[in-house]
């Protein structure tokens, strides 16, 4: 692209390689957001990068946040957190033990930047050397209480024989996730997403649903090969 | 400029036309230029996607992740009288900025592959069209002679007045500015969708548009592939207009039309 970028990246590059991200971000029930969370409670984790965008409001016009629209640009601010002011950024962390992973903590940009935000994330995961990402989401339909999507035909075989999973979800798969998960197949990269059912709560869309994201951290450290024991979604 | 282009072959093309099929009314344009990658095999040129793009992808019925993205194909025509390339997609940008940007950026590169005639399939919105009626094909076109020509050879009526959004139409006036010809063909679609939105294919109005293309083209092309698919829509949409003449009786039945004039408004 022509235009100059939007986004501002800090980057501390970690001693090691990192073959493996799990991604999430605010959505559906926060059921990915929050097994991501516990997820992370499980691992010794450094701060690999930020990205900043001019894009990133804190406030949407959209509800759900995810739900981008063109002139939907919404309020620029600062995030609150304890008494602490940050920027609203999407933050990377990385583990070297137990596991090489890397970790990936979405920010739905407006409209106007969501893709240049997604192909920043997915050009610092070449970077990293990452070749296969999983991305973690929830799903209100009837169906299997995990059920997936994968970025070839082979990984969905692989998925189902190693991990007993199945498509179920058909249609779009909005915002910083989904189009991560896009980008990232379109570059080549093993991408498979995990889809937690969950009811929607259309009052307010984000509230999370801890039963949902609880089996799909489950599913996540299984996969990673993590003992989940101790870890425990909570509110 | 918020397009991203991927070169994935090169060719050597002349005398090029280039045919546009994006998501429009009914996906007939985009369905009918599906159906022509399907029948002539043609090389994958070039791929786009757009920031302006609506920011998602599909999960597909096999569990396949879909990401949103344009196809420029390039088709050598073994009679010669011009080569083909056509551009499909699953999306296209949502704002005049991206939608304008495409256009001109497609053209570029078309024009890197020889175009001089550009071809804009799209479905046009009807309230009403019979299950059993084909679909009346509008067009129009860059320059009146053109139209005329079209009207003389292949008895085309005429879009008089409207306006024709998205690329599909813009690509044509787009293609006037730079001294190219440009026709847009328009099919009659009732535009269904599903109850959750999802637009149904008018393979009906698709196979009306292939008919007056491939002639105008002169290329050959073996339609029997989209009769099951327009079969399909013919019965789908007897079922639609049967439903809606149900609604409407009910509705009456409930709330009788009111004889007595309103007194006021």
């Amino acid at each position: 692209m022509s235009d100059p970028s939007r986004c501002k990246v800090n980057l501390v590059k970690p001693e090691g390689s990192l073959s493996q991200a799990v991604a999430s971000s605010p959505g559906l029930r926060s059921v990915g957001w929050k097994a991501l969370t516990s997820l992370a409670s499980r691992l010794n984790l450094t701060l690999t990068a930020e990205i900043f965008s001019d894009d990133f409001p804190t406030y949407y016009d959209t509800v759900p946040s995810y739900f981008a629209k063109p002139g939907a640009y919404g309020m620029a601010g600062v995030v609150v957190e304890s008494g602490d002011i940050s920027l609203p950024r999407v933050k990377v962390y990385h583990s070297l033990k137990p596991i090489s992973l890397c970790l990936i903590y979405g920010y739905h940009a407006n409209f106007y930047g969501q893709y240049e935000v997604a192909e920043v994330v997915v050009e610092l995961m070449e970077n990293l050397k990452v070749t296969r990402l999983y991305v973690l989401a929830g799903y209100a339909l009837e169906g299997e209480s995990i059920c997936c999507a994968a970025s070839t035909r082979g990984l969905l075989e692989e998925a189902e024989k190693a991990y007993g999973l199945k498509p179920g979800y058909v249609g779009p798969f909005l915002g910083f996730s989904g189009l991560l998960a896009g980008l990232a197949a379109d570059r080549g990269m093993e991408v498979l997403c995990l889809f937690s059912k969950t009811k929607p709560n259309p009052e307010n869309p984000e509230s999370p649903d801890l039963e949902a994201s609880e089996k799909l951290y489950k599913k996540i450290c299984e996969i990673l090969k993590i003992n989940s024991e101790k870890g425990k979604v909570d509110s | 400029m918020r397009i991203r282009w991927r070169q994935v072959a090169i060719g050597d093309f002349k005398d090029s036309r280039l045919i546009v099929g994006m998501p429009d009314m009914g996906f007939a344009g985009k369905q009918a230029v599906d159906y022509l990658v399907q029948e002539l095999k043609p090389t994958l040129l070039l791929e786009a996607y757009s920031t302006h793009f609506p920011a998602q992808v599909i999960i597909t019925k096999e569990g396949l992740i879909e990401f949103l993205k344009c196809q420029l194909y390039g088709w050598k025509n073994p009679q010669g009288g011009g080569d083909v390339l056509l551009l499909t997609g699953n999306a296209q940008p949502l704002t005049p900025e991206g939608q304008y940007a495409f256009a001109r950026e497609l053209l570029e590169k078309a024009e890197r592959f020889g175009v001089r005639e550009v071809y804009s399939l799209s479905g046009y919105l009807v309230e009403f069209r019979p299950p059993e009626k084909e679909p009346s094909i509008y067009a129009v076109a860059t320059s009146p002679e053109l139209f005329a020509e079209l009207k003389a050879r292949f008895g085309l009526s005429q879009l008089e007045k409207g306006s024709i959004e998205g690329v599909q139409g813009l690509i044509v006036g787009e293609a006037r500015v730079r001294g190219l010809k440009g026709i847009c063909l328009l099919a009659e679609t009732p535009g269904y969708s599903t109850p959750s939105g999802r637009p149904i294919v008018d393979a009906k109005a698709s196979r009306a548009l292939l008919k007056v293309l491939t002639q105008i083209l002169g290329v050959e092309v073996d339609l029997s592939g989209l009769e099951r698919q327009a079969a399909l829509t013919e019965e789908f949409m007897e079922r639609v207009a049967r439903l809606e003449q149900q609604v409407l009786e009910q509705v009456l039945r409930v709330r009788p039309p009111s004889k007595e004039k309103p007194y006021y408004v």
